[in-house]
């Protein structure tokens, strides 16, 4: 458009200034025109002169010669000759008229001349004597006219070839410029349109406007889904943010606040008071929750634009409300745990079923219209008995279902049983729900039968806190740490076998040393303390009643007292026990003389064996060294119902006997057979 | 020399937590008012470099209590403190003339930069 317009003034330029050039070009020839004029008068003088001179002379010839040459001349319209000796006038060409306008002139010059009739008076010139002839001389007018037209063609034309040039030259300048202009609009388009590609493939809703209000058209795609706009030039801000005339109002106040210097300074800080950070977009479907930021757009230290980046947090928000609700299940799970590790099992067990009594007179009640005062009484009692233990107890989720369900029969006390009934049965089920997942854990943590656990609570509490932080999110990990807390410290695994060994130097007055345990700290799972009970237990038997020789045979060894060692230790794969003692080790003559003794072996059978072969006779069945069984060595459970324990886990049972110095014996199980 | 400070607040609390606060950072906490007539009239007497102004408070709210400061002194520089639920009341105070806010409840930091920048 523009370049147009001025191609219009350029061509409107070439032509005033060839206009021009012409006007002076025609001044200049009228210019000449009356020189010409000047000259003619001049020449008619001359001519008149001439003729008289010629035709004096009798000369007649000679004047034609001159008229013929006159003839010639451009400027040259006719003329009129009078000849007194033949009483002739001539006019030359034949039909020439004298214009008046000639003839005045000739008059003022001294003749009279009288046209068309060719009556010629010349009486002035006969006054002087010898002229004979007169001649009236016209200039022809349209001559020079058409020469000074023909003059200006020709300037017109040579203006015209100069000017083309320079008119295509200016022409094709334009055109180029014209044509860059258009490149650098396309490249313009290119780059508007490839941010136009970008804003539509952002997540975030964008559009931009400025100070004074005014909405700007460009604006991402997700834009026109999140408000639901789709033509933002022409919309106003209570369409695109769907709101109030006084959020609206506040809206523009906070706009007119930020737009000045002091406060742009600090857009963070002050974007704060914006009434509109959050929507509701109802749209179709479901409610989507929008957040709205602003972003200030400073050009010269001015704000100049304001972008709105609105994003749909709807799913992150649910996300988040998700996690706080498995975070809460998780705490909430946590603290069962923590309630049933925290108080013995028989007042445990007194406390849930004493809730379980209660939790079925609850199912009781089929209609809470129908309930007698007396029966409200009792649930009233029942409820705060439960809430008061519960909350003893530490199962605070139980506790705060209980007051719930109070609140409830308060309720409907007070005559609102009709929306309070649907209320009630919910949390009545969830009461009921909750006493299950006590339960549940319950069984989990009591399943090996112990009275309390030995839970690990720095442990526990380390625990608590990363799941509450957040650092702890996945539910298996935290399952397995869990699993890890039901653990106890080695030294007090082995407790019980100090009370034996105790037991033993008591009865027998012997000399034997505590139980010596090598790995008092290593930490030992409550599934693997199972696994490993009955048969430490034997074998700490087995070293006192077997073992260890009773102290005078020791001191004829000149062995000092007796020593029993163990050790606990874990690999990735497996769970060890080590337990070794400072005796006689096992004979193996004496083992097989036994074995065949009992009919285990034959005689011949038993001389064919190893040493270890001998050794391993001791895990046959029906084998036993000692008679009857005492209170130390058991009850009949022989090395192979140890054995047959451990392979039960896959596991593996090893002796090391050195003859008179002691035996070492190591049970080895893998851990996932376990787990 | 240190700034000069008048602390308005209804809160006995509130006034406490920015004094120290104020005081802690090395500024020289003048006055306490606890209603805006007072914060008024406290502002004339004791002529301070700045003041904290809550929004709401008996007699006299915050924001009137901005626009009589202002209209006696121009160059007043007020600092609101208010809830997050008053942001039209901030901005109307800002709008009178106070040149910054801090939102309750806030740590002595924050306060301070709104201090810190309304001094400017």
């Amino acid at each position: 458009m523009r370049q147009r317009v001025l191609v219009l003034i350029i061509g409107l330029l070439v032509v005033s200034v060839t206009s021009a050039i012409a006007v002076l070009a025609y001044m200049s020839r009228q210019a000449t025109i009356r020189s010409l004029r000047e000259q003619q008068d001049a020449l008619t003088q001359f001519a008149v002169g001439t003729v008289e001179l010629g035709v004096s002379t009798g000369r007649f010839g000679t004047v034609q010669k001159f008229l013929s040459d006159l003839a010639a001349n451009p400027l040259f319209a006719g003329a009129i000759i009078y000849d007194a000796d033949s009483d002739v006038l001539l006019s030359v060409p034949d039909d020439f008229e004298i214009p008046s306008s000639v003839e005045q002139e000739a008059l003022t010059t001294g003749g009279s001349v009288v046209a068309g009739d060719l009556a010629y008076q010349a009486e002035a010139l006969e006054d002087q004597g010898e002229v004979i002839g007169y001649l009236l001389l016209a200039v022809s007018f349209e001559s020079i006219n058409r020469e000074a037209r023909g003059a200006l063609v020709v300037t017109a034309l040579v203006g015209f070839l100069i000017l083309l040039p320079v008119t295509i030259i200016i022409a094709w300048i334009l055109t180029w410029m014209e044509k860059r202009l258009r490149e650098r609009e396309l490249r313009l388009a290119e780059v508007n349109r490839e941010i136009e590609i970008m804003l539509n493939n952002l997540d975030e809703g964008i559009f931009t406007f400025s100070p004074s209000g005014t909405v700007n058209a460009q604006h991402s795609s997700r834009a026109r889904q999140l408000f639901g706009i789709m033509d933002f030039e022409n919309a106003t801000f209570s369409q695109i943010f769907d709101t109030d005339h006084d959020t609206i109002a506040e809206f523009q106040q906070w706009l007119a606040l930020v737009s000045t210097p002091r406060f742009l300074a600090n857009w963070e800080h002050f974007e704060q008071l914006n009434p509109i950070r959050e929507l509701i977009s109802e749209g179709d479907g479901r409610p989507r929750i929008i957040t709205v930021r602003y972003r200030p757009i400073i050009e010269d230290d001015s704000l100049k634009r304001i972008m709105v980046l609105a994003s749909d947090v709807t799913d992150q928000r649910e996300a988040e409300a998700a996690l706080n609700a498995s975070k809460r299940d998780r705490e909430s799970e946590m603290a069962r745990i923590l309630s049933l590790v925290q108080n013995d099992r028989s007042s445990l067990d007194g406390f849930l079923e004493e809730a379980k009594q209660h939790a079925d007179r609850l199912l009781t009640i089929e209609s809470l219209a129908g309930t007698s005062d007396d029966d409200w009484t009792d649930l009233c009692r029942d409820l705060h008995t439960l809430k008061g233990n519960a909350g003893s107890f530490g199962f605070t989720e139980l506790e705060s279902i209980a007051h719930r369900l109070e609140d409830v029969i308060a309720s409907v006390r007070e005559g609102k049983e009709a929306q309070e009934s649907a209320k009630w049965n919910e949390e009545r089920d969830e009461l009921l729900a909750e006493l299950d997942r006590i339960e549940e854990v319950r069984k989990r943590l009591y399943s090996s039968g112990h009275d309390r656990m030995g839970i690990d609570r720095r442990g526990y509490e380390r625990l608590l806190s990363e799941i509450r932080d957040d650092e702890l999110t996945d539910t298996r990990e935290i399952q397995r740490q869990l699993w890890n807390l039901d653990a106890l410290p080695f030294a007090t695994f082995c407790e019980r076998y100090q009370r034996i060994l105790e037991l033993y130097r008591q009865r027998h007055d012997a000399r034997i040393d505590d139980l010596q345990v090598d790995t008092p700290d290593q930490s030992i799972h409550r599934t693997f303390c199972d696994v490993f009970d009955d048969c430490v237990m034997h074998l700490v038997r087995n070293a006192l009643a077997h073992g260890i020789e009773k102290d005078e045979v020791r001191e004829a060894k000149n062995k000092g007292p007796g020593l029993i060692r163990i050790a606990y230790e874990e690999s990735a794969e497996t769970a060890q026990i080590t337990l070794s003692d400072n005796g006689g080790g096992i004979d193996p003559e004496a083992i097989m003389r036994i074995a065949v003794e009992r009919r285990i072996i034959t005689e011949e059978e038993g001389a064919a064996l190893s040493e270890d072969e001998r050794i391993e006779l001791i895990f046959r069945s029906g084998f036993s060294t000692q008679a009857e069984a005492n209170d130390i060595s058991g009850r009949g459970v022989g090395m192979d119902a140890v054995r047959t324990q451990i392979e039960e886990y896959g596991g593996t049972i090893a002796l090391d006997s050195q003859l008179g110095e002691g035996l070492t014996v190591t049970l080895t199980v893998p851990k996932n057979a376990v787990r | 020399m240190a700034h000069k400070i008048l602390v308005c607040d209804d809160s006995m609390f509130m006034r406490q937590k920015i004094k120290q606060a104020l005081q802690d950072a090395g500024y020289e906490v003048v006055g306490e008012a606890e209603t805006g007539v007072e914060a008024i009239a406290k502002y004339q007497e004791l002529a301070p470099d700045l003041v904290t102004m809550d929004v709401v408070m008996p007699e006299m709210s915050g924001v009137d209590a901005v626009h009589e400061i202002m209209r006696g002194d121009a160059e007043a520089c007020i600092v609101m403190c208010s809830a997050l639920a008053q942001k039209k009341l901030v901005t109307d105070a800002l709008q009178a003339g106070a040149r910054d806010f801090v939102v309750k409840p806030f740590d002595d930091s924050q306060l301070l930069s709104a201090v810190e920048r309304a001094l400017q």
